[in-house]
Formats: C-alpha cells, structure tokens, sequence
C-alpha cells in the first residue's frame, strides 16, 4: 500500500499546476457566480430561483435551449454517424484528407462561421438562388433569425464534435467481428446492426453528450443567426449582465445552465460505464 | 473419392502485382480434415477467406456438394469459420455469441435456445453460457469459437491457426479434442496453421503450401516418407540438407558430389546439374562399418541436443546444407578430439531434389 502510494505520488505532482489554475480560474468565479444567484443584501434566499421559475418568459427560454440543443444534436448525428465510418474505414491519403476536413475548421473561430452562415441563408444568398433556380421556390424563404436557420449554422459549426469521437470508437472496432458475423450467416444490415452499431455506442453517447452541452451553452451563433428576440439561456445569460445590469438574474441564470450541463455528463457517463460494463 | 466435398479449381488471386494464389485446384473429401500448411506469405489464409467468401477469387471455381459458392457473398454460403483471435462478439454473453448464427437465420426461439445448449455441451462449456467472453480463458473463448461456428451446421469448418494463441501444453490436448470432437461430427474441415507438428497431429491430408501454390497434398506420413520437394521436405519435419551436384549417371541411379563427398541417390537428373540430397534424421547412424548400399560421410560435430531418449547431432555440412542426425541416446561415441565423426545413412532413404531457385 505504502508502495503503492510511493509510485503514484511523484505523477499526482504533475497535474498540481493544472488544478491550481482550474482551482483559481474556474472553480473559484463559479462559485462567486453560485453565491450571487443566492445572497442579496437580504442574505440568503433562493428567491431569483422562485421567481425565474415562476415566469412564463423563463420556461420559452428553457424549452428554447433544450429544444435547439436536441435539434442541433440530432442533425450532427445523422450527418456525422456516417462520416465517422468513412473516417474510420478510408486509407492513406483520403483519410489524411477527410480527417484535415473535419479538424480544420475547428481552427475558425465561431464568430467567423456564424458570420458566414449570415451571407449563405440571406435573402439574396447561395440557399436561397440556388432554390430559386431549381424552381422549388418563387420567392426567398427566410432562413435568417429562424431556428432552422440556427439550427442548420449550429449543427455544421459542432459536427465534428459528433464525428470525432464516434470516429475514435469505431476505428478500433474489429473489421473481423463484421466478417464473423457474415459467415455466420447474417446479412449486412443485420450485421451491422447487431454489432458494429451497437459497439459505436460509447462514441455516439461521448458525441452527443459533447453536442448537446456545447449547444445549450452557445452565445455568439445564435446571436449572430437568430437575434435578440429569441432567447436561449446563455445569451440570457449574457444579456441580464450586460444590458439589464442583473447580476442575480444573470448567475441564477447561468447555474441553471451549469445544473443542465452537468446532468448531462453525468448521465453520458452513466451511460458509457453502463455500455463499458455490458461489454 | 466419388465426388469431393469441397472441391477447388483454378483459383486465383494477386494483389496488384502481387499474385498470391497461382490457378490452385484442391478437392477435399466428406468428414475429410485437411491441413494447409505453409510459411507466412504462402498464401494459406488467402485460400481460406476466399472459401469462406470473404474475398473475391480473380478466377476459378470454389464448390461444395457440387454447387459452384463462387458468386455467392459469405452470409449465403454457410461456412462456418473459426478466426484466429476467434472474433468473438465482445458485447454478448457466451450463448449469445453461439445464438448469433441461429437467430440471422431465423431460427425459433425455443430451437434456438436448444441448440446453443447442446453446442455448448459439445465443448464442455455448458455452465459458461451466461459469462461475457471475457471471463474466459483463451482455451475457453476458441471452443466458443468453435461452436459459434459449428452451431449453424455449417457445411464446412473452417479454421485458421485456431491455436495460435495459447500455450503449448495447453494447445496439445485442445487439438487432440478438437480433432476427436470433428471427427464424431463427420464435419469436413480445412485447417490453416504455419505449424507442422499441428498439421500432423490434426490432419487426415496435408496440403504443403509455398508460394501460392500447392507443393503436395498427401497424408502426413506420406509427406514424411517420401516428399515431393525441396520444400516439403524441409517443411515438414527435420532433415540433413545438402547441396550437390550431379557427378555421374547410372541408369536409376545418380553419383552426387558434396562438400562432404561423394554419395549415390535414386532418381534421373542430368550430369553437372545442381541438387539437394536431404536425409530423415533418424535414419542417420554414426560409425556404422561401411556397407554398398549406404552412403557414408564425414562431418565435424557443431552441437548435440539431448532430448531424453533421443539426441540430436547437428553436424557441419557445408554452406547451404543442414547437418541433423537423430540417435539413441546411448548410440553416441565419445567424440574425437577434432569432432569429426562418420555419419551414414542407406541409399533408398537418400532423397534428391532439383536445387530450388533461392527464394
């Protein structure tokens, strides 16, 4: 034991800078946060939360983010799922490619996508020409300041967040179990659908669980593709520190995001022990 | 053999320039067990996945039961096939891994059940069914393996160095059992494995492979006996190799110089044309009294091996050769003090082969 501890203690040093500055820098503002959505001049009270939960404005807003969230996650696994498997499976070159396609625009900043979505979905922009010239369409459809506009801008901005980690499970899949099964007699739908689909699994529940917290706390593309008139938490968030001037609003506001973003961790992380341990 | 049960003609593959199976013909009879055996490369595991249907032959006809597979994709074919890391389903249980087959087809659930217990039963893991896989040993996962294949009542078995990863002692008795197990089924099976002790123990027929091709299919003691080829003589089982050429021709007979000297062999080679002459080396004696129908050499002792009853004296014979002699362990004189010592062996069992292209 004493050994034991001996041998573990000269690697624990390593991450002490690490956590000193988590400590200092993230766990030490977010606790000021949490104080402030509960300690007025009054003292204690849980108040702000009674009355956030009290107004009919608040929950549009919570079923807002939630809705958005699930949209954009969806929408990134139906896109991404197939694209972790041609990651997975290509060789050489093309999956040099595919892979420098995935990563590379995470090098863009949000701001700079948001923006270009701006100029893709406007009236007189390339969705709605190229609608135009097919004749699908006779008029420009408003895409800007829509949710579909919001969450089609989204979905693309977090993609890889999807693929990547449904990609770092799949690749390690054996491409014997698929040919075991074959001989087995199984065609490849059932194949697929009995093994590899269901090994994807950890990676799927690790993407969405990456989507979905990365899609209720956005700020800057939903501000920039859907405006101010229609609420998510975060830009709430934001909007009561920096134009109302409502800091017990704002922190009330932003624990509950915190409270959403850390149930979904835990329940992604139920879950993947969960398909760990079934293994 | 009326009609051969798996019958093999003209297959071949390449991969890119790379041509691995050169048009091979290989039939295989009822409840026949058969081994492919052959160094890495050989293209052992290619002729395997290509039964299997795992892959596509560039050319020729693959057939069971008379019915051309050829075009047929694996899931159709009903082969059952034990991988060499056995590719079990890590997310089933035991009898779910052996279910797998039965339940794609569409078998009831009731018959299901029935058959994975009895399969089970088979390899004497009936009490491991409700395991996950990986609290099996490695002995225990290949015999999940094996009635993973074997519940679907495949028409063939096929298996690729089924023992590859477990222990030597432990691989003994599996391929003892398995071999007993198959034969009680009259399952006809293809075996792939670069170990020729296995081969022996296992098959009914080995295929000696090298290169793409099939060098000689014929039964262990026959491969043994009297090899084909170079090849198969130096693959299968030990041998005393040396380099020679032709000296002399004598009707059925040919007069042959070696580093170590001058020695007869039975078969028709042209003067001055280079060959190998291999012996068996048990029978190999040491300073036996010169006789006519022996050959006889002198070599310098490099090691002695003992193995309990048996010794194996390796002796120096020239460059290119090998110098195995297998004795009584008493058998053995003391050396002398420059360890040469005159090894020899009868005429019959002198075997001489064309000198093969290196490799």
């Amino acid at each position: 034991m004493i050994a034991a501890m001996r041998r573990i203690d000269p690697l624990a040093w390593l991450a002490v800078p690490a956590t000193a500055y988590l400590a200092f820098a993230f766990a030490l503002p977010l606790g000021l946060l949490l104080v402030k959505s509960v300690w007025t001049a009054d003292g204690f009270t849980l108040a702000s939360y009674v009355k956030f939960f009290a107004d009919p404005f608040s929950w549009r807003v919570l079923t807002n983010t939630l809705k958005i969230a699930f949209l954009v996650t969806l929408v990134t696994l139906l896109l991404g799922y197939p694209v972790a498997f041609a990651l997975a499976m290509s060789r050489g070159w093309l999956q040099v490619m595919l892979l420098v396609a995935m990563i590379l625009p995470l090098s863009i900043g949000a701001v700079v996508k948001a923006f270009s979505w701006q100029i893709v979905l406007r009236r007189d922009g390339v969705v709605n020409r190229f609608l135009e010239w097919t004749g699908l369409i006779d008029e420009p459809v408003r895409f800007l300041f829509t949710e579909t506009g919001l969450v089609l801008g989204a979905a693309n901005i977090f993609l890889p967040f999807m693929v990547l980690p449904i990609y770092s499970v799949v690749r390690l899949i054996d491409p014997r179990l698929s040919e075991a099964a074959a001989t087995l007699g199984a065609g490849p739908v059932y194949g697929f659908l009995r093994i590899t689909a269901i090994l994807s699994l950890p990676g799927v529940v690790a993407g969405i669980a990456f989507v979905f917290s990365l899609s209720i706390s956005m700020y800057v593309i939903p501000s920039l593709l859907i405006g101010d008139r229609y609420q998510l938490l975060a830009t709430l968030t934001g909007r009561s520190f920096l134009f109302l001037r409502n800091e017990t609003l704002g922190s009330t506001v932003a624990v509950i995001l915190l409270i959403i973003a850390i149930a979904v961790v835990m329940v992604s992380s139920y879950l993947s022990n969960r398909l760990r341990s079934a293994r | 053999m009326t009609q051969a049960h798996l019958d093999i003609r003209g297959v071949s593959k390449a991969y890119g320039e790379t041509t691995v199976l050169d048009r091979l013909d290989l039939a295989v009879g009822r409840g026949e067990f058969i081994s492919l055996l052959g160094p890495s490369g050989c293209g052992k595991t290619t002729l395997l996945r290509l039964v299997a249907g795992l892959l596509n032959a560039d050319s020729g006809t693959i057939a069971v039961d008379g019915k051309d597979l050829t075009a047929l994709p694996a899931h159709k074919r009903n082969i059952g096939v034990v991988f060499q890391n056995y590719a079990l389903f890590p997310h089933l249980t035991v009898a779910e891994n052996v279910a797998f087959g039965l339940e794609a087809k569409g078998t009831p659930k009731g018959e299901v059940a029935e058959i994975v217990k009895r399969t089970l039963a088979l390899v004497k893991l009936a009490e491991m069914a409700p395991r996950t896989i990986f609290a099996l040993s490695g002995g225990q996962q290949q015999r999940v393996a094996v009635a993973r294949a074997l519940a679907i009542r495949p028409s063939l078995l096929l298996l690729d160095e089924p023992f590859s990863a477990l222990d030597r002692k432990l691989r003994e008795s599996m391929q003892i059992d398995l071999r007993r197990l198959l034969r009680e089924l009259g399952i006809t099976a293809v075996f792939v494995t670069h170990d020729q002790e296995e081969a022996m123990v296992m098959s009914d027929r080995i295929a000696v492979m090298n290169r793409g091709a099939i060098e000689q299919l014929a039964a262990p003691k026959t491969i043994y006996d009297k090899p084909a080829t170079a090849f198969a003589l130096e693959f299968l089982g030990g041998s005393t190799r040396l380099r020679a050429t032709v000296a002399s021709v004598d009707g059925d007979y040919v007069q042959l110089d070696t580093k170590l000297g001058q020695i007869t062999g039975k078969g028709h080679f042209l003067r001055g044309v280079d060959v190998l002459a291999g012996v068996r080396p048990e029978k190999i004696a040491v300073n036996r009294p010169p006789s006519p129908d022996r050959n006889s050499v002198a070599a310098r002792v490099v090691d002695r091996v003992f193995l309990g009853s048996k010794l194996m004296v390796i002796f120096d014979a020239g460059p290119g050769g090998q110098g195995v002699a297998e004795l009584n362990a008493a058998d053995m004189p003391e050396l002398p003090a420059d360890g040469v010592v005159e090894f020899s062996w009868q005429i019959a069992d002198t075997l001489v082969f064309p000198a093969e292209a290196p490799a």
